[in-house]
């Protein structure tokens, strides 16, 4: 799926969740845009939406109204499938916990992420040349449960960045690491995404952290409403 | 507020709670089932064995013929006698009898503290002299006075004194004094009650509480040719009976089949009214022992070929061997008591009681109120004690004693039910441990799953005490739910297999029982399980020592535990071998004996499946881990590559797995070869006793002569090959160089014996001999030591013997064989019919066997082309191989083996099946946040799927293959540590045939589980990776 640009547009987005108890909204009209190659940092207190608004635009929910378009794809009304692809060839998602697969060595991780992405291709160069950048060739043959808390959140990055995607969404991906670590962490995940021109989102609850962007949305508190629609 | 969270969670994660509730409820219900079974099993035992027996009780009326001697003993005054006192024993004997008795001898002891005053006896009033102490009781053996012979009506009176040496009280055992003759040879005690007679005492035993019949039978050997016609003679023996129409009401297999009996004539026999060309309304008559004749009208032909209560051995030695008397006269029983009994005094008075070795027999024959008697023979054998004493205590005391069949028969069926029960609850064990199994492996699957949730509450605040608690409580929940279900679940399924009406025969206390035994000890067993395995997750927890229990293998691997499994079964098997431990004795109601298992031994099955099943495990752990790809960034496509680095780097949950599903499946494959083996051991006993598949046996009563040239006249579609045989109960005289004996002879046509019945190598090749040498007889290796004969000695036989056809033939010992097939009351020799046939033309075959295959459908068939065939022009007696088997009660043939395997295995498959179930979700649970990852990533659906799927069947294929194997060596150690439940060593045999549905089914619940998994993967939303708000 070929992009025109790397840019991400999130138009009047509404996300409400049906409990047994009524509508809950988790989003309230919020709408981002952020240029190609930029990075934008979302913070908030607790409940504004920020995960929910970053789930948006990996395609990962879908808003019961407004649209996300990133590089001039609507995602938001793409069907199931096709938002897999899409996801698959153009986003690289890195979160608060590393995630990474305990079986698989660091190379591993992120070699699979290419082979999903670009099915295939032998990347050993690309992944090895990655490693090698992130500091972490000595630890290619490492399973996850050897390496540190940074070392691992590390690897994750290298396995956001490995098939050069157009966006790269952060979901607190230094809320687990201590502060030398995630300095260092978002140092290298700045680094990569610039590197590649990829676009960044990041949430964050951290200033420090949130002030390496290039700008700052910050979501409030959305204000109950029960007429809003279901959210998917 | 601890049990409300635990309650919610349960309520709200249905999955895991069915899965942990499934499996205890299985485990539960499978030990509750088989209790169950063994209570329904044990009450149905009691009617079970009883049910072949002839008769229940005899009551052997030892007033011999020719002893009408009556003793009276009185003792002078009473109350207490001082020392030094003395007092009078007054003794009178008489001859009430028809002739005289000879050497009458009266012996007469004074019991402890009173002594004899020497020469103070007196005989008809004179001093019996030359005695130095008490001519009653003299000399070391203390040998009585002998008064020589008493003349009928003959009286004498003894006299003599005692003195007490101590206080002593008077009464009747003051003194002990008995009688006996030369006719009676077994001393009777003075004072006996007159003798009932047999009428009266039949009466009284049949008003007794738990008698449901008692009749009066008589019988006596007459000598041979002793049934006559003016113009003809049935030759050889005859026995003659005296009992009533009620006697012969009560027993099926006396069959009158023209005329009846009646009060003046006689019934004969259907060969001797063939020998004699009677029919009812001829006169016969029967030379009595005295030399006088009984002449009588016949009124009625009888069948009685098949009566065992009368033609039975009531000797010890043989007790219950059918020894047939071709020649019967059945008379009224006062008929008897007036003519038959009398003569035989007479005889006896005349000639001596040596003549006669088997002197006229009169007993009491009894039925026990069967249904009245308890259904576990253990309580029903005191009830049937109580009910022989009551009959032993009709006319006491009484020399007579008594022929307790009942009685005899429910001690083997006790020691049998006893066996049984040890069996089946032995075979229920490996249910109990799976139920543990199952609630341990499904708990630490619930456990881990439960992991972060734990996590969580720990960072709220739950210290390890709240966690253990709200384990024990949840554990409490699912096992005593889980223990109700299963106890329901038990009684249904045991119901079901056995019929409701067994399971309702057994007692309400046996069922309340069993019911707390299984709930109590399932509730133990897997609670423990389950508590035990959420513990060790709690405290992994909080170790969080994660990645050392990635590395370490499981426990049980570590403490190398299969290799000492398969050490104690090696080592085991080598001393049971060593010590000749599997051989056994086989029971047997008519040696008196039950099944004796060594129930030691059944641990080397158990044994071999644990440590079969772990094996299995380690070996699917290795060769899982040599699949382990090194670690290189090119991937390929994902599916393969994560299903290959998954098994090779964490195959313990397969292996774990692995070891569930072999143990499961290694359960019901034994079992189906215990079953397979067991049925086609005890079809091949029942073949072997009737020695072929079908035994065709000519009526007595039947219009037509079958020759041994006529077995094709048998042969049908389904009937591939018939032979004819000629066999008796001591039919033959054999006489070897040093000595000679009757014998049982069985003529058989060699090669077509050889075809028929189930001959062993050594007999097969011996039946070889008989063909090539006319003159060859096979003799028993038992007879052969008895004779002192060997291999190429010449034998003598005396054929056909006691009849005008007698003929004494000199024959060669061809081989010695330990026994053959098809007579269940011994063959001592086999000839070949030919040579039999020409020694006596006249000799027709007493049977022929005909050989069906193995295929029941085939038996059945074939024994209805016989009836519309030749047995609906004559009357034929046909026994099959399965008839002979449905008869066959003397051991645990009867259990219901095959309905115990159906529980077990019905459970075993269900486990299999919540095994698979458990495996898929727990993977599913365990794995949920790789999954989620991975459809972030980009995954679809169904390549997360076949990650589930293809784990899912590694782990049933190797579990299921691994099973087979495991269950074939399990179920071949239960039919080693089961033979002596057989008479034949059984083959042991591997149904495949009804493997292939078991692989099926776990193969199948392994799909079915995964089809489900799909839907739950596919409600697996990525977005819960993102942080809570």
């Amino acid at each position: 799926m070929n992009l025109a640009d790397n840019s991400v547009s999130a138009r009047d987005l509404v996300v409400v969740y049906r409990t047994a108890r009524g509508t809950v909204p988790a989003l309230d009209h919020r709408s981002l845009e952020v240029e190609g190659g930029g990075s934008v940092a979302i913070m908030g207190p607790s409940g504004c939406g920020k995960s929910t608004l970053l789930g948006l635009l990996g395609g990962l929910a879908r808003p019961t109204s407004g649209s996300v378009t990133i590089g001039g794809t609507e995602i938001s009304s793409l069907a199931e499938k096709a938002r897999i692809q899409f996801r698959r060839e153009n986003l690289g998602m890195l979160y608060q916990q590393d995630n990474l697969m305990p079986h698989l060595t660091v190379e591993e991780n992120v070699g699979l992420q290419l082979a999903i992405a670009r099915p295939g291709e032998q990347p050993d160069g690309d992944v090895h040349a990655l490693l090698e950048r992130l500091g972490l060739a000595a630890l290619a043959d490492r399973l996850p449960d050897q390496l540190s808390g940074g070392q691992r959140q590390r690897a994750a990055i290298a396995r956001a960045v490995i098939h050069l995607p157009a966006v790269i969404l952060a979901d607190e991906p230094t809320g687990s690491l201590d502060p030398d670590n995630a300095e260092r962490a978002i140092d290298t995940l700045i680094d990569s995404q610039r590197k590649i021109g990829a676009t960044l989102v990041l949430v964050t609850h951290d200033p420090k952290i949130a002030a390496r962007a290039d700008s700052i949305i910050a979501l409030e508190q959305p204000i109950p409403n029960d007429a809003a629609t279901d959210a998917d | 507020m601890l049990t409300r969270y635990v309650v919610t969670d349960l309520w709200r994660n249905p999955r895991r709670t069915l899965s942990a509730l499934i499996g205890v409820s299985l485990g539960i219900g499978l030990f509750c089932g088989v209790l169950f079974f063994v209570d329904g099993l044990s009450a149905s035992m009691t009617q079970r064995a009883v049910q072949p027996l002839a008769l229940d009780m005899q009551r052997i009326v030892t007033e011999k013929a020719a002893d009408g001697i009556t003793l009276t003993q009185q003792v002078e005054g009473t109350g207490v006698l001082r020392p030094g006192d003395r007092t009078w024993v007054d003794l009178t004997v008489r001859n009430d009898g028809e002739v005289q008795s000879n050497d009458v001898t009266i012996r007469s002891m004074p019991a402890d503290g009173l002594n004899f005053v020497v020469a103070s006896a007196a005989l008809d009033g004179q001093p019996i002299t030359g005695f130095s102490d008490n001519p009653l009781a003299s000399g070391q053996g203390k040998a009585g006075f002998n008064l020589g012979t008493l003349a009928p009506g003959a009286t004498h009176s003894i006299r003599y004194a005692v003195e007490s040496a101590s206080e002593t009280q008077l009464d009747d055992s003051s003194v002990a004094s008995t009688y006996s003759s030369r006719e009676s040879v077994l001393p009777v005690a003075a004072n006996r009650a007159a003798s009932a007679g047999l009428t009266d005492l039949a009466t009284r035993i049949s008003e007794l509480p738990g008698v449901a019949h008692a009749s009066e039978l008589s019988f006596a050997d007459l000598g041979s040719d002793a049934l006559t016609t003016a113009s003809s003679t049935a030759f050889g023996p005859t026995r003659i009976f005296g009992f009533d129409e009620a006697y012969a009401g009560n027993d099926e297999t006396i069959s009158i089949v023209a005329g009846g009996l009646s009060a003046e004539g006689a019934v004969v026999s259907a060969e001797a009214a063939d020998a004699l060309g009677v029919a009812p309304g001829d006169p016969v008559t029967v030379a009595l022992p005295d030399g006088s004749e009984l002449e009588l009208e016949v009124t009625g032909v009888a069948d009685l070929s098949r009566s065992r209560s009368l033609f039975s051995s009531r000797r010890g030695g043989d007790l219950e061997t059918f020894i047939y008397s071709r020649n019967a006269v059945i008379v009224s029983p006062p008929l008897f008591a007036e003519r038959i009994f009398p003569a035989y005094e007479r005889a006896i008075a005349q000639e001596g009681a040596g003549r006669f070795k088997n002197p006229p027999l009169r007993e009491i024959d009894i039925t026990v109120d069967r249904e009245l008697l308890d259904a576990d023979p253990a309580t029903a054998v005191g009830e049937t004690r109580a009910i022989a004493a009551e009959v032993m205590g009709v006319a006491a005391p009484s020399p007579d004693h008594l022929l307790d069949n009942i009685t005899n028969t429910l001690d083997v069926a006790t020691g049998d039910a006893s066996t049984a029960k040890s069996l089946f609850v032995f075979l229920g064990v490996p249910g109990g441990l799976l139920a543990a199994i199952l609630a341990a492996y499904s708990g630490s699957v619930l456990a881990h799953a439960q992991r972060r949730e734990q996590a969580t509450l720990r960072i709220r605040g739950a210290s390890r005490r709240h966690l253990l608690r709200m384990l024990a409580v949840r554990t409490g929940l699912l096992t005593s739910v889980g223990a109700i279900i299963g106890l329901v679940a038990g009684y249904f399924a045991a119901s079901i297999i056995l019929g409701q009406e067994s399971l309702a025969r057994a007692s309400s206390a046996s069922l309340i029982t069993s019911a707390w035994i299984g709930t109590l000890g399932g509730f133990l067993a897997t609670g423990l399980a389950l508590y035990l395995t959420g513990r060790r997750s709690i405290d992994q927890e909080i170790n969080e020592d994660r990645a050392l229990l990635r590395e370490r293998a499981p426990l049980w691997q570590r403490l190398r535990l299969d290799l000492v499994a398969v050490a104690v079964l090696v080592l085991g098997t080598v001393i049971a071998l060593r010590m000749n431990a599997f051989s056994g004795q086989s029971g047997s109601v008519y040696f008196g004996r039950s099944v004796e298992l060594n129930l030691a031994l059944l641990f080397l099955p158990l044994a071999a499946w644990l440590a079969g099943s772990l094996i299995i495990a380690r070996l699917t752990g290795g060769v899982l881990t040599r699949l382990r790809p090194p670690s290189r960034p090119t991937f390929g496509r994902p599916a393969p590559g994560l299903v290959r680095r998954s098994v090779g780097r964490r195959p313990w949950a397969i292996s774990t797995g692995t070891i569930v599903v072999s143990l499961i499946v290694g359960l019901a494959v034994s079992l189906a070869a215990f079953t397979a083996s067991y049925d086609a051991a005890k079809a091949a006993d029942a073949r072997y006793a009737n020695g072929s598949d079908i035994k065709i046996s000519p009526s007595p009563t039947s219009s037509l002569t079958y020759a041994a040239g006529d077995a094709e006249v048998f042969r049908t579609e389904h009937i591939s090959e018939v032979t004819p045989v000629i066999y008796g109960v001591n039919n033959v005289i054999l006489r070897s160089a040093r000595t000679s004996d009757p014998a049982s002879l069985a003529a058989v046509d060699p090669s077509g014996f050889a075809a028929v019945a189930p001959v062993d190598e050594a007999v097969a090749t011996m039946l070889t001999g008989l063909e090539d040498d006319p003159n060859a007889i096979l003799v028993s290796e038992e007879m052969a030591d008895y004779l002192h004969a060997e291999v190429g000695d010449p034998l003598f036989v005396l054929l056909v013997r006691s009849t005008d056809e007698q003929v004494e033939a000199q024959m060669t010992i061809a081989g010695l064989f330990e026994r053959v097939p098809g007579f269940p009351d011994g063959a001592d020799a086999v000839m070949n019919i030919s040579t039999h046939t020409e020694l006596v033309p006249s000799k027709n075959p007493d049977f022929f066997l005909a050989a069906t295959g193995p295929d029941e459908a085939a038996l059945v068939q074939a024994v209805d082309e016989l009836r519309v065939g030749p047995a609906s022009a004559d009357t034929l007696q046909i026994d099959t191989r399965t008839t002979t088997l449905d008869r066959d009660q003397s051991s645990l043939a009867a259990l219901n083996i095959s309905g115990l395997v159906t529980l077990d295995s019905g459970f075993a498959l269900a486990m299999a099946t919540v095994t698979m179930v458990v495996f898929v979700f727990g993977i599913l649970l365990q794995r949920r946040r790789e999954y989620v990852t991975l459809r972030a990533q980009g995954l679809g659906h169904s390549t997360v799927r076949s990650l589930i799927s293809a784990e899912a069947a590694l782990t049933a294929l190797a579990g299921a293959l691994g099973g087979i194997l495991v269950g074939g060596v399990m179920g071949y150690y239960f039919v080693m540590v089961l033979r002596p439940l057989f008479v034949l060593t059984p083959e042991y045999i591997l149904p495949f045939a009804e493997l292939v549905p078991i692989l099926l089914l776990v193969l199948g619940a392994t799909l079915v589980s995964s089809i489900v998994a799909s839907r739950l993967v596919n409600s697996l939303k990525p977005t819960e990776l993102l942080r809570d708000e």
